[in-house]
């Protein structure tokens, strides 16, 4: 099982410990929430109704080791002889920020991804390793606002 | 109920009509409709007695009549009323007229398409319009909703507990009211709420709200039966309590769960932690207190899971459609399924919607 990511320019990125994630947002419609996509590239399991499981763990905070997950049942696409995560919906959308969760901004600093699937055969799979999520340039300051350590809901991020 | 929840048959209207006081805050507005219509029409209307001068505020809805075949939103601005001091509720009712989808009421915050200085009623119909777009509340705390549109809805919070509002803080009542295929508006659309104020005193503890929705959900005829789970945690040294939830979906969705969580497992909890479901997409329970009071440990949250049956579409809808506004949305054309997707149009869109009351405040709490 090879951990995908989705990102803010629609590309799929396979990716392992220490590799960026970009936290997609919704700012061009004037939304203020952004989300780590986590997915999956799998052999050998049966791709329809399969249960994909991720979470991102604050492991920064020994004391409170705060998750977020998002879990759902995806039906994946082949391609190449793989099971892919192909759309958004088909990703954990992971929901980062607003930060009202994580002990450090949840930008730039190192996060313990988990990823999990079980099919409906039940085959599972299961892996864990440091990501670090990034804000997409072109919406740093709004992203690095509502990602940062204690922000509260409705601060003005302008 | 039958003393508070009266008919309105006798109400005479008056069209653009605007009382606004300390005290009372009240609110009609009719404006452009011929009267004759009116009376005709506004037999079957909820009715709320407002609170005595000092006690409270009161604000209403217009009558609107939402024709077959029509999905209407309105997002209604109103201010709390500013004598210079800080406003505390205990108690809030709301009365709905049958017909209702949901109605949720917001402090606004950040101004994208929605600004209550573009008018105090901003429309939106069959999913378009700024008020069916949700990036706009994004970072709007919830104050209170309801989609009970048969009982009226009175909540008195537990001892000292309460919303705590600026003078003359902005808020926003939302109503969604569907004459479509898998809801009814038999008569007009019309709110009404009083929000009961008490004096401001050391003990007070305010209460905070939590509003998550799953806007990635996408429950398609290839895999026809989805579950979608999140969770959100309260970041407090000390333990919660959660006195209030409910939860939204549409005619797909066939099971609504909530457990309390510890804010670190991975799993989904055991079913003895399960403290709110709802198995009626059109009236969902809400649970509140005094039945409900739920001690969450501290750093703790809550686990929320919304499972689907994909359905036909229904016959003015059809498959054709649901794919034109996948494609829309980003879906390849070879990727269409007939997919039901994230959106407020009932017969063509889901929601994975929660709604979750607490105490002590942390942070009022917005997932999108």
């Amino acid at each position: 099982m090879i951990v995908t990511t989705y990102r803010d320019d629609d590309s799929i990125a396979e990716i392992s410990e220490g590799d960026d994630v970009e936290i997609v947002g919704r700012f061009s419609q004037g939304g203020v929430s952004t989300i780590a996509m986590l997915g999956v590239k799998i052999r050998n399991v049966n791709i329809c109704g399969l249960q994909l499981d991720a979470s991102i763990k604050d492991d920064n905070d020994d004391t409170n080791p705060q998750v977020r997950i998002d879990n759902r049942t995806v039906t994946l696409k082949e391609i190449d002889g793989w099971g892919a995560s192909y759309n958004l919906s088909t990703f954990s959308n992971i929901p980062a920020c607003p930060n009202q969760w994580a002990s450090v901004n949840v930008y730039d600093n190192p996060f313990l991804a988990r990823v999990a699937i079980e099919d409906r055969d039940g085959r599972t799979a299961e892996t864990e390793f440091h990501i670090v999520p990034r804000c997409v340039a072109e919406f740093s300051t709004t992203c690095e606002c509502i990602c940062k350590e204690g922000y509260t809901l409705g601060e003005v991020c302008s | 109920l039958e003393q508070d929840l009266a008919f309105k048959e006798d109400v005479p209207y008056l069209p653009g009509r605007a009382i606004l006081s300390w005290g009372v805050l009240f609110v009609k507005r009719l404006a452009f409709v011929p009267l004759m219509i009116l009376a005709a029409c506004s037999k079957g209307s909820v009715n709320l007695t407002p609170p005595p001068e000092g006690q409270g505020f009161h604000f209403e809805t217009e009558e609107t009549a939402i024709p077959f075949g029509v999905e209407e939103q309105d997002c209604y601005f109103f201010q709390v009323p500013d004598n210079g001091e800080d406003v505390f509720v205990d108690k809030v009712e709301v009365a709905m007229n049958e017909g209702s989808h949901h109605m949720n009421i917001f402090r606004v915050r950040t101004i994208a398409g929605l600004d209550p200085a573009n008018g105090e009623l901003q429309t939106a119909q069959d999913g378009t319009g700024e008020c069916f777009n949700s990036a706009n509340w994004a970072d709007w705390p919830l104050v209170i909703n309801t989609q009970d549109d048969q009982d009226k809805v009175e909540w008195q919070l537990p001892d000292n507990v309460v919303h705590h509002f600026e003078p003359g803080e902005w808020l926003m009542l939302q109503t969604h009211y569907v004459n479509a295929t898998t809801q009814k508006t038999p008569y007009k659309g019309h709110v009404e709420v009083n929000f009961w104020t008490r004096e401001e005193s050391d003990e007070l503890i305010e209460l905070g709200t939590v509003f998550a929705t799953k806007q990635s959900i996408r429950i398609c005829e290839s895999n026809p039966t989805p579950t979608f789970e999140g969770s959100f945690s309260f970041v407090s040294d000390e333990p919660i309590h959660v006195i209030g939830a409910n939860a939204h979906f549409h005619s797909r969705g066939k099971k609504f769960n909530m457990y309390s969580w510890d804010g670190t497992s991975t799993e989904t909890p055991p079913t003895e932690d399960r403290f709110y479901q709802s198995t009626e997409w059109d009236h969902p329970p809400m649970a509140r207190s005094p039945e409900l009071d739920l001690e969450i440990p501290a750093n703790g949250g809550v686990w929320y899971n919304c499972s689907y049956e994909w359905q036909e579409p229904p016959e003015d809808v059809g498959c054709d459609t649901l794919n034109d506004i996948d494609i829309a949305k980003g879906t390849a054309e070879e990727d269409v399924d007939c997919c039901y997707r994230f959106g407020g149009v009932v017969d063509k869109n889901e929601h994975c919607n929660v709604f979750v009351y607490y105490y002590p405040k942390v942070d009022d709490i917005n997932i999108f």
